[in-house]
């Protein structure tokens, strides 16, 4: 990385954690009544559902809910008493990342995992005879990033996007050295573009090629 | 010259609270202090501007549940008695304190404060303090933008992708309706993004969002220029990512301006100070004291004894930190444009609430910050869609998953505190997907009534507002019974349907106290996408 994007990327982190807080505001406006405590109200403690959801807290942390039917767990010959459930946390080449057990049909879990930039999920299920019988799979979650990944060639994309209409700028020349500013870079960048006739601006709604808007 | 583009957000947002059955409900103050200390003063200010030509950008964010609420009949009418209630609590202080200079001054000052608040409310705002904003949205000086249609967390709903789309679409339609145009921009509830959401905001026809600026440097790839500059999404959406340097200035407690020791002092108030005998008519009516506004000491210091706040002296002080702001930003930008060939721009996003509740003077520092500016010529303030029409080339990136919480993540909105209530919301999700499929041609019109019911108290459970309270162990009781509320209501009413039998006492009464987003279609649940309008 070079000096002068170095301390772009050190100004727009710094502070940043002391300085993440939403809704300051809210601590000192919003206070509560007696009101508030009189009232109550019943909500449903289960759904008599089968649901396995997977829920992302930070970049270490994760949180896991579940429920499980009778029928579904007669329909496996599951029995709580004498069993145990499995939760497995596995990536999306089924690589085993963390596990634990439980022995109720409805439940939470918060866990701790240490993986950036991963799909996973958790299976849930039983043993038998040695061997894991998955039940129920969990939504898929993106794990968070807090790596600096800084573009090459082949990634670095700029887009110039007018009323009328917008076009895409891809590096493709392989000897292109990144030593100098960011926006030196692309000028240079869409320079050499200009000059290799390299512009794409196609009538498309592909993502990554130019379109005319509508 | 100038040196750099500055883009000041203030993300104005209360959670929809009304309880008609109740004459006085303190909950229902959180808006009439909003209303009094914050969004009329800046407003006012802004008029003072207009008035005094100087050149003025501000981008707000006004949610939909507060839009609502300002529009309501029924909170507004309360507002006005909120208001009367405040004059005549000042004329019995104007009594008390004479003899006493320096109290009879301040206590004049808030009488004076509450009744030109009144006059400007019902003379130039005609009762409606979205006018105020309508007025300056028309002129282009402010860029409004919109927010979650009830603020939801949306990567903690996002499992049913359809809660997400029906919180921004709504979001859209709630903007139409009060502003009579298309928004352009949003502020996302928390600031929270994950990814794909662009997907959908591009459906709905946003331009740009505002993220934190890990966002932008921990995206794939990283942003080049970091946060000084905004990025595309891969779905051509634009990201300005906010400016943590800017926002300490004014956040900090101990460092920032709001801790100057000639500034009001938020916690002294006569609701609490003076005899309860004497307060009693004006704090809440089961004898709990409350905050009246009547507060007349200032910081003065890390002491007990608070010296008397002097408005005036406070109100020259505001000039003074708008100085000191703007010398801060001209050395940022400096800097940066040594680092950047383009001209840098200083994203700095706060909650609206903060200027002029719990920093009385907050306004005035606005007010005096953008003469400042316009004075000096040297930053010049603008809006994200401004930026793009002078800077329309920006790299694609995809924005990493974040928010402006307490370490840049979800752990504000999903801990141990308030983690049961996502099973409720996403089940509730499910329950309207299905239930928006199965009754898609019904002509029924009580049919139709219940679903768009369940929708309005589906979109209420999900506000973040509830789970945030939790969390910080702030109106605790009232957030976990407005979760509890709200998902029994949805029961209720889904028994209704499923019975085939009708309560039409609950469901008026619902209809009435609950009564968000009157355009509400529970078909928004089928998830087809947006036409482009």
């Amino acid at each position: 990385m070079n000096l002068e994007l170095q301390k772009i990327v050190n100004k727009s982190l710094e502070l940043e954690n002391d300085f993440s807080s939403s809704s300051h505001a809210s601590n000192t406006i919003m206070y509560e009544s007696q009101e508030a405590a009189s009232e109550e109200f019943i909500i449903p403690s289960r759904y008599h559902k089968n649901t396995l959801v997977l829920l992302p807290i930070n970049q270490e942390h994760y949180y896991v809910y579940w429920e499980l039917t009778q029928e579904l767990l007669h329909e496996y010959k599951v029995d709580l008493n004498q069993q145990k459930l499995y939760l497995k946390v596995e990536d999306s080449s089924d690589v085993l990342l963390f596990e634990f057990e439980s022995s109720f049909d409805l439940s939470e879990y918060f866990f701790s995992l240490k993986v950036q930039n991963r799909d996973i999920s958790v299976k849930l299920g039983y043993m038998k005879e040695n061997k894991f019988i998955v039940i129920l799979q969990s939504n898929n979650i993106r794990t968070f990033s807090s790596t600096i990944k800084l573009p090459d060639i082949s990634n670095e994309i700029w887009l110039e996007k007018h009323k009328n209409y917008i076009k895409i700028i891809q590096s493709n020349i392989e000897n292109m050295v990144f030593n100098e500013s960011s926006a030196s870079y692309m000028k240079q960048l869409k320079r050499l573009h200009y000059l290799n006739n390299a512009i794409i601006t196609k009538s498309s709604s592909t993502t990554l090629l130019g379109r005319k808007n509508d | 010259m100038i040196k750099g583009y500055w883009i000041p957000v203030l993300h104005s947002h209360l959670p929809f609270v009304k309880h008609p059955k109740y004459e006085n409900f303190l909950e229902e103050h959180w808006l009439f202090e909003a209303i009094t200390e914050c969004y009329v003063p800046l407003l006012k200010r802004l008029y003072m501007l207009e008035h005094e030509n100087v050149d003025f950008r501000l981008t707000v964010s006004i949610t939909p549940p507060l839009a609502e609420m300002l529009d309501d009949a029924h909170l507004m009418n309360k507002y006005k008695n909120y208001l009367n209630k405040a004059i005549d609590l000042g004329n019995k202080e104007i009594q008390r304190t004479q003899g006493n200079e320096e109290y009879a001054n301040i206590a004049l000052f808030y009488r004076n404060f509450f009744q030109e608040t009144k006059d400007f409310f019902e003379q130039v705002l005609h009762g409606n303090v979205l006018n105020g904003y309508r007025h300056f949205y028309n002129k282009r000086s402010i860029e409004i933008i919109t927010c979650g249609a009830t603020h939801g967390f949306l990567p903690l709903l996002c499992v049913n992708e359809n809660a997400v789309k029906a919180q921004i679409k709504i979001a859209v339609q709630a903007h139409k309706k009060h502003f009579n145009q298309h928004p352009r921009g949003i502020w996302l509830p928390e600031c929270a993004y994950y990814d794909g959401l662009d997907e959908i905001l591009k459906q709905n026809n946003i331009e740009f969002f505002i993220a934190d600026s890990h966002s932008l440097i921990y995206a794939e790839p990283t942003s080049l220029n970091g946060a000084y500059a905004p990025v595309y999404t891969p779905n051509e959406v634009a990201v300005f990512g906010r400016d943590a340097l800017s926002s300490k200035q004014v956040w900090s407690s101990k460092e920032g301006y709001p801790g100057d020791v000639n500034y009001r002092d938020f916690y002294r108030d006569i609701g609490y100070d003076l005899e309860y005998e004497y307060i009693k008519p004006y704090i809440n009516p089961d004898g709990t004291r409350v905050f009246t506004g009547y507060k007349y000491h200032k910081i003065t210091g890390d002491t007990n004894h608070k010296g008397v706040y002097n408005p005036w002296v406070a109100a020259s002080k505001t000039k003074e930190h708008a100085e000191n702001f703007h010398y801060h930003r001209e050395k940022q930008m400096h800097e940066l444009s040594e680092l950047m060939s383009r001209t840098p721009m200083i994203v700095s996003p706060y909650d609206a609430e903060l200027f002029g509740h719990w920093w009385f003077e907050g306004p005035e520092f606005l007010y005096q910050l953008f003469k400042v500016i316009d004075e000096k010529k040297i930053i010049k303030a603008i809006t994200p869609v401004e930026y793009l029409h002078r800077y329309p080339n920006n790299q694609i990136v995809k924005p990493s998953a974040s928010s402006w919480g307490d370490k840049g993540y979800y752990d504000v909105w999903l801990n141990q505190s308030n983690a049961w209530i996502y099973r409720h919301l996403h089940h509730m999700a499910d329950v309207m997907s299905e239930y928006a499929l199965k009754h898609k041609h019904t002509e029924q019109n009580d049919t139709v009534r219940i679903l768009n019911q369940m929708l309005r108290e589906l979109l209420l459970a999900q506000s973040s507002d509830w789970a945030f309270l939790m969390s910080t162990a702030t109106a605790t009781q009232y957030s976990a019974n407005r979760t509890k509320e709200h998902i029994s209501n949805f029961d209720v009413l889904k028994q209704m349907l499923d019975n085939n039998n009708i309560n039409f006492d609950i469901l008026i009464e619902l209809e009435y106290k609950n009564s968000i987003f009157n355009f509400i279609d529970y078909k928004i649940f089928l998830g087809e996408n947006t036409s482009h309008d």
